[in-house]
């Protein structure tokens, strides 16, 4: 949920990264905080295991100041990708102004890719969100691995319905179009905030690795 | 604007000094307790409010990480069969801290240190949430007609320059 603080003139928003077990949603925080100047973040925060993988969630706070004189904080967090982690998959989207969802262009990981993405849709539905309504980008990961699935293919796994999202082709490891999907959305979300509830339009056009 | 809003855009409004309201019932509660800081935190975990020792104030992590721990341990006790859920209290060696629901949507965080004992946090925060509900509570709901305009600074379009620039 948007917080608007008038007195401290600032705005928040939560942007969250959901997506296939492994697929690079802290590999793009990781990135993100890596470049991004320290005045215009905070500190990466990730509760992992000792294996690394996602435990609970990764947490980056990062701002700007895009509303005529509001500071503008977007709170950047990721689910853990895991089956297993299911609840806390959903306590996390609660409250979410936006997403990403960051697929893996491995083709053996289509059919995780599609769990991953019926869940993250019904985690939306139990909390009363619909995903219809919400900003959201789609992220094709590890586009720089030999042999990824088509892109037409992977579209249309997952991105053949009423609402086209607009894709961003990446490779999170080396930051190819992690700052491009981060400022897609955060845009999508100012103006939704700025418009009002209707979803933004989106293209159909996918931005080439 | 005087009014903590919610509507369907899902936003929430704090204006016309609601934070300073905050701050001052946070403050109060500060001095009277003992405690070195203490916030006012919304379930995504963004401070709304605080009082207190500015040392323990940061961009936004200890926010969200005491949200989701809250929200973790709420959702444990309910899924263990407990209804109610009254916070949660860590105990350490240089310092404590405890979250108490203040309503659905808000939460308290209080951190302490010796020689301050719960006991006496326990019962200043349940007057001090007391009258943050009374704010909370008598906040009128607005549609998002009466909501401010809140104008982006700039071009928002996909083309549009990017918010972000890695180094």
């Amino acid at each position: 949920m948007a917080v608007i603080n008038h007195d401290t003139r600032e705005v928040s928003f939560k942007l969250v990264y959901c997506g296939t077990p492994m697929g690079g949603k802290t590999t793009n925080l990781s990135f993100i905080h890596s470049r991004l100047g320290a005045d215009h973040r905070g500190d990466l925060v990730a509760l992992a295991a000792a294996n690394d993988r996602t435990l609970f969630f990764d947490f980056l706070p990062v701002h700007t100041m895009v509303i005529n004189g509001y500071h503008t904080k977007f709170m950047l967090y990721t689910v853990p990708g895991q089956v297993c982690y299911n609840a806390t998959r959903q306590m996390v989207l609660r409250g979410a102004d936006g997403i990403v969802f960051v697929a893996d262009s491995q083709l053996d990981r289509m059919e995780e890719n599609l769990t991953a993405w019926q869940g993250m849709q019904q985690n939306l539905a139990d909390n009363g969100s619909s995903f219809a309504d919400l900003p959201a980008i789609l992220q094709f990961n590890k586009r720089d691995l030999p042999g990824p699935a088509p892109f037409a293919y992977m579209e249309y796994l997952l991105n053949s319905g009423p609402r086209r999202l607009r894709v961003f082709e990446a490779a999170a490891s080396t930051g190819v179009n992690v700052f491009e999907t981060l400022n897609a959305l955060a845009q999508e979300v100012l103006q939704r905030f700025h418009q009002g509830t209707q979803p933004a339009p989106a293209t159909t056009q996918p931005v080439p690795a | 604007m005087d009014s903590l809003t919610t509507y369907s855009g899902r936003v929430l409004q704090l204006g016309g000094g609601l934070s300073q309201q905050f701050r001052q019932i946070l403050a109060g509660y500060v001095q009277e307790s003992e405690v070195r800081y203490a916030a006012l935190l919304e379930e995504s975990g963004t401070i709304c409010a605080d009082a207190g020792d500015p040392a323990l104030r940061d961009s936004g992590e200890t926010g969200a990480l005491a949200a989701g721990a809250y929200a973790a341990l709420q959702a444990v006790a309910q899924r263990l069969g407990d209804g109610t859920f009254e916070g949660l209290f860590h105990e350490g060696k240089a310092r404590q801290f405890c979250l108490t629901p203040v309503s659905p949507q808000f939460m308290l965080l209080s951190v302490f240190e010796a020689p301050v004992r719960f006991a006496i946090v326990k019962a200043c925060a349940s007057k001090a949430i007391l009258r943050l509900q009374g704010q909370i509570e008598t906040m009128p709901i607005a549609t998002r007609s009466t909501a401010p305009p809140v104008r982006p600074a700039g071009d928002f379009s996909f083309e549009a320059t990017a918010l972000f620039n890695q180094a």
